[in-house]
């Protein structure tokens, strides 16, 4: 399940699925990062490239610094002087959040079928020296 | 994420695309021919060069409309 970590006016979103996860599935099933509805018109997308969040989707510019690289964004809020900060960020990103999770349940099965089909042509390939 | 309304005068599509793609990618993923009339953005004609360039460069932050408009002369 994604992560919301807020420090002063930094909001951190982390995904569990990793950058190069994203990238991955960018790279052979690009339609695996879209969700869409009733009619298939797509609502949400996530990418590995480019720095934003909106009610049309999250891209992810980079990943955390463990030896997980899970995807990542920071935004940085305005100042704020009220109280209920986390609720303000809630009606920011929540909605963003929600349909990030939904992907984050897919993909990992995504993720394990382009893994068994790469293994597959893998082996298939043969390096003469 | 950017949301699209791509099309031309005869079809439309709706597309979510990086802020970093740029104009050229998202029209020729969707098949709009981009060689004849002119290209508008939000209703406002493009020029050349704009083509390559992403919508984050020309402004778009959440969505627009680029669309290709081919007036046909009347007899």
């Amino acid at each position: 399940m994604a992560k919301v970590t807020i420090a002063g006016r930094a909001v951190v979103i982390t995904s569990d699925i990793t950058l190069d996860d994203i990238k991955k599935v960018a790279k052979y099933r690009p339609e695996e990062l879209i969700i869409k509805d009733k009619d298939k018109n797509p609502v949400f997308a996530i990418s590995a490239t480019g720095s934003s969040v909106n009610q049309f989707g999250i891209s992810f510019p980079e990943k955390t610094r463990d030896d997980k690289g899970f995807a990542m964004i920071t935004l940085i809020t305005d100042h704020y002087e009220g109280e209920d900060f986390k609720g303000r960020v809630m009606d920011k990103i929540g909605g963003a959040v929600l349909k990030l999770e939904e992907l984050e349940k897919t993909l990992p099965g995504v993720i394990k079928e382009i893994d068994e089909e790469r293994k597959s042509l893998e082996e298939k390939i043969t390096v003469m020296q | 994420m950017v949301q699209v309304v791509v099309g031309n005068n005869v079809k439309r599509e709706t597309a979510i695309v990086d802020e970093t793609s740029t104009l050229r990618s998202v029209l020729d993923e969707y098949g709009i021919d981009y060689s004849r009339g002119v290209m508008h953005l939000d209703g406002a004609s493009l020029h050349p060069g704009d083509m390559d360039k992403t919508f984050k460069s020309l402004g778009v932050t959440e969505k627009c409309f680029l669309t290709n408009v081919v007036k046909a002369d009347n007899a």
